[in-house]
């Protein structure tokens, strides 16, 4: 990024930048240029601190870090995760069955394998050991095989098909078990599927709930063959270990290690979305994302709206210096979707060596997190509106809501909370912006809003299957354009290894007493350890007592 | 009295045929009587409905000829389609003057809607003509009895002239005792709903008693007795077995169910029903865990398809649930009934590895289980041990427990029954 021609002019014009306020007096009519829209999406960017010569210089950059190439490359699914040395071929899992070249209908062959699983679990072919039909399935998986999941089956249940409304579809990814805990006590086992979601079947958070659950069922049943065969699917891009963990063939669907774990939701790793809103809901999503694939692949940059995101996340980054971006939903249906932008944004670009292995001497990926934006007025928006901290935003809006409801004795109330929830929308980016320029100014200090927060509003038509499925694709490509900007890797996550291994080390000294004092380890992880080791086992001497 | 029918189900033809047998000129629009084999097929039904025919007390046709009774048998899902089923009536009676027209609904309905039909007919200045609310009790197997012999005539109506019309009109069918009781309409349609409530309610609870017996090793046949000799419960609808089924009864049950529906409560009805379904699938469940899920390509035979006995109906049948279930599955079943095989073939006539059985021993050749759906008479004392000896695996689940346990294991069958037998 520091060599590109279009730096120097890029930090000229952001030392010089005036505050929003100013903007908008001088070119008033921006809130109605500074947009660009896509696949049903249309993204506001006028509250930005931009203008048309950043925008222009922007676009520079993104050309002059050969963004062109390659985004063409990841969309042919060459080998862009250079570490790992292979591609990142997520587009590959929503391009239309009839347009699918060879390589890729090993997709719509896994698809449809899913569709038919989904088709029996729901139409109660599917028995348990017992012989009776499930009710309950459970999702054990976590990150990538947790996140996209939960967020897409908890934003489209108002979408969910009657065959999939009549399933309860739970979702357990904690390594303590906490999740489980709770389920596993009012759930029956002998209605219940799980689901073991791990690209490497190796998961260990994953694979110790799924142990749990095994031995859970086996307290009803103790003809393990049958357990194996009623009780579990695996998804996984492991084929030998869920064959060794003991799935049976038939109970296993696949995906490939071309698939990032977190931009798997696409593949069988949707499987829960398939059994709680239908396939049909599935394929929809599908197709919003791949109609967004299309809009990135060919709109011009500045119309581009996975570009766009990219680029003025890459302006408050690295020439504004804003070091923090809240993801804001105003819909209680994406009450998930900040947990999964976090790991989408952070676990792609919260990287600092850049692909040759060099270490960076800029910013990349913000510290990023959200929440529902109407909670988090009455939670975090102080510091927003009031803190010391600079902090961008993305707002995000579906103009139209419950219009199937209009037949429900509370529906005109409804239809009035809606209005409410856009109109404090509105005002929050408005507020952020403009400061307290946007009322009559009070002069009490306390009262004072400075302002000057840029903010972007992502506004969809309604949130369907479809416009989430392009929602989502929108951050994925806008995490890829970043990654090329700031010439790292967004596909690899080599961060989050040591502290697996770590804990692969530490686990056996905590079980063994003595063996911690032992252990050649730092003063403060001994302490600890000792410190948990007494209190145990004076619960158990306590324990022995009652 | 001239009467006309309108529907042409089991109740339709019951009602047509014996009012027709009691003097009255009856007409229905039909092209034909119901033929041999058909789901309202009753041997004697049939013999008298062709009786009446012939002696022109019976017409079947489509003239709207003016009557003195119009007699509303076929179901009606709203009141603007019942509305348009009666207007030919309504148009051809009013010229009819000084008469006392009626219009009978037997079938059950939303609760309100026979005095919304009156109101009906009040606005449209045909208030002379009275609705009354009549609800047959037909079963089917027994349906011309059903109505020759009433246990009870319940009449919806507070037109006192229409009540004595009805009286005399029944007074052939309420000699021996006067059974007849007048309430309001609504009354009556809400007693009619609470009858077969009441029955499915007793089944359902019968059922999972049998649960409970099966768990705990405890003969539920020895329960029923114990508990129908109590007066207070009787011997009635007190058997377990693998689900209840029947067009009208059904459909009397899920109009209930809509009456009480409350969106967030489980009511009691609703587990009625729910226990209800799954007996209909217990049967299944059961071959499931003796093969121990290993089920895919074996082969079931199925004793009786028709909901019960005497019957060609098959709608609701536990027969229908555990084809369904072991054709999902890839097990060949081979079906046997006396009269509704060829309902079934209706309804599911065409599916891959469903086979309709000439007889009762060609359906059970090599197969892996018997299960006996429907109690006909001819399957109670059948020679258990030549049966057993055409099944490639001698495994009984004996869905109406007709058969003994313990004389079925010493002629060396697994027979598990609803309650009783082994535990499966």
């Amino acid at each position: 990024m520091k060599d590109c021609q279009a730096m120097p002019s890029l930090q000229r014009k952001a030392a010089g930048m005036p505050p929003l306020r100013e903007l908008f007096d001088t070119h008033p009519a921006r809130g109605t240029i500074f947009r660009a829209s896509g696949a049903g999406i249309t993204l506001d960017y006028s509250k930005q601190r931009v203008d048309a010569e950043v925008l222009q210089a922007l676009a520079q950059l993104a050309e002059q870090s050969g963004f062109e190439a390659e985004r063409a490359r990841l969309l042919a699914g060459e080998a862009v995760n250079k570490t790992e040395n292979r591609a990142a071929w997520h587009t590959a899992l929503r391009v239309p069955a009839d347009q699918q070249t060879a390589a890729q209908s090993c997709v719509e062959e896994q698809l449809q394998r899913m569709e038919a699983l989904v088709g029996k679990v729901q139409a109660g072919v599917w028995r348990g050991f017992s012989g009776k039909r499930i009710t309950d399935v459970v999702n054990l998986g976590v990150g990538g095989s947790d996140l996209g999941p939960l967020m897409v089956t908890h934003g489209l249940r108002e979408h969910a098909e009657p065959a999939g409304r009549a399933l309860n579809v739970h979702f357990a990814s904690t390594i303590d078990g906490s999740q489980l805990f709770d389920l596993l006590d009012r759930l029956n086992p002998e209605t219940t599927l799980f689901i073991i979601s791990s690209k490497s079947f190796t998961t260990i958070d994953t694979l110790s709930n799924a142990d749990t659950v095994r031995s859970w069922l086996a307290s009803h049943c103790n003809d393990e063959t049958l357990l194996l065969r009623c009780h579990f699917i695996g998804v996984s891009a492991a084929q030998d270990k869920m064959t060794a963990w003991g799935l049976p063939a038939e109970n296993q669907l696949y995906f490939w290690e071309w698939v990032g774990g977190r931009f798997s939701l696409w593949s069988t790793i949707g499987l829960p979305i398939a059994l709680a809103l239908g396939a049909s809901v599935f394929r929809q999503l599908l197709a919003g994302a791949h109609a967004m694939d299309e809009h990135f692949r060919t709109a011009p940059l500045l119309q581009n709206v996975p570009v766009m995101l990219a680029l003025l996340g890459v302006w408050n980054v690295n020439f504004l210096d804003i070091r923090a971006h809240a993801i804001l939903p105003y819909d209680g249906r994406l009450k998930y979707f900040p947990s999964y932008l976090e790991q989408l944004e952070m676990e792609s670009n919260g990287k600092s060596v850049n692909q040759a292995g060099e270490p960076l001497d800029y910013a990349t990926c913000p510290v990023l997190w959200g929440e529902i934006g109407a909670n988090a007025q009455h939670a975090f928006y102080q510091l927003l509106h009031q803190g010391t901290q600079a902090v961008a935003s993305d707002f995000i809006l579906a103009a139209c809501r419950y219009e199937a409801t209009a037949h429900i004795a509370y529906h005109e109330q409804l239809l009035a909370q809606h209005q409410l929830n856009i109109a404090n929308c509105l005002a929050q980016s408005r507020v952020l912006a403009f400061g307290d320029a946007a009322v009559a100014a009070d002069d009490t200090p306390w009262r004072r809003y400075p302002g000057n927060q840029p903010s972007s509003t992502l506004l969809l038509e309604r949130l369907d299957p479809r416009s989430l499925g392009a929602l989502i694709a929108a951050y994925e490509h806008k995490v890829f354009t970043q990654a090329v900007i700031w010439g790292i890797n967004p596909f690899d996550q080599w961060g989050v290894e040591l502290g697996k291994q770590v804990a692969l080390q530490l686990q056996p000294l905590l079980n063994n007493s003595g063996a911690a004092s032992a252990a050649k380890l730092d003063t403060s992880t001994r302490a600890l350890a000792l410190s948990i080791q007494q209190q145990q086992a004076s619960e158990q001497d306590n324990g022995g007592k009652a | 009295m001239k009467v006309r029918v309108l529907g042409s189900n089991l109740e339709a033809w019951t009602l047509a045929g014996a009012l027709a047998f009691t003097g009255c000129r009856v007409s229905l629009e039909a092209a034909q009587l119901p033929e041999e084999g058909s789901d309202v097929s009753e041997p004697d039904l049939l013999q008298l409905l062709e009786q009446q025919r012939d002696a022109g007390r019976l017409q079947l046709d489509d003239s709207e000829e003016a009557g003195d009774l119009l007699l509303v048998a076929c179901r009606h899902a709203s009141l603007e389609s019942l509305q348009m089923a009666v207007q030919g009536f309504v148009e051809n009676v009013s010229a009819n003057v000084g008469a006392q027209p009626l219009i009978a609904l037997v079938q059950s309905m939303a609760i309100g809607t026979t005095d919304q039909l009156q109101q009906w007919l009040d606005e449209q200045g045909a208030g002379h003509i009275r609705v009354i609310f009549w609800p047959a009790f037909i079963q089917s197997g027994r349906a011309l009895e059903s109505v020759t012999r009433p246990e009870r005539i319940l009449l919806g109506c507070e037109d006192e002239r229409a009540v004595q019309l009805m009286r005399r009109l029944l007074t052939p069918f309420n000699r021996s005792r006067d059974t007849l009781l007048v309430m309001s309409p609504k009354e009556a349609e809400l007693s009619k709903l609470a009858i077969n409530g009441m029955l499915a309610t007793r089944v359902s609870y019968m059922n999972e008693l049998a649960q409970l017996a099966a768990d705990k090793g405890i003969d539920i046949e020895r329960v029923r007795q114990g508990m129908g000799t109590d007066s207070r419960i009787g011997f009635q609808y007190l058997y377990p077995g693998c689900g209840f089924g029947g067009e009208a009864f059904l459909e009397t049950l899920s109009q209930l169910s809509r009456e009480l529906a409350h969106p967030n409560e489980a009511g009691l009805l609703s587990s009625v029903f729910a226990i209800n379904e799954q007996q209909k699938d217990l049967l299944f469940q059961k071959f499931w865990r003796y093969f121990k899920a290993d089920i895919r390509g074996r082969k079931v035979a199925i004793w009786g398809c028709a909901f019960k006995p005497n019957t060609s109906g098959i709608e609701g049948s536990p027969a229908l649930t555990l084809i369904r279930a072991l054709l999902a599955h890839e097990v060949e079943v081979h079906v046997y009934d006396p009269m509704a095989l060829s309902s079934l073939r209706r309804q599911l006539g065409g599916l891959d590895k469903l086979v309709f059985a000439p007889s009762a021993e060609a359906a059970v050749a090599q197969a892996d289980a018997l299960m006996l759906v429907t109690e006909w008479k001819e399957f109670w004392n059948r020679d258990m041990d030549d049966i057993r000896l055409r099944m490639r695996t001698p495994l009984l689940l004996d869905g109406r427990n007709i058969h003994d346990p313990g004389h079925m294991a010493e002629l060396g069958w697994v027979y598990s029954g609803i309650g009783r037998g082994v535990s499966i």
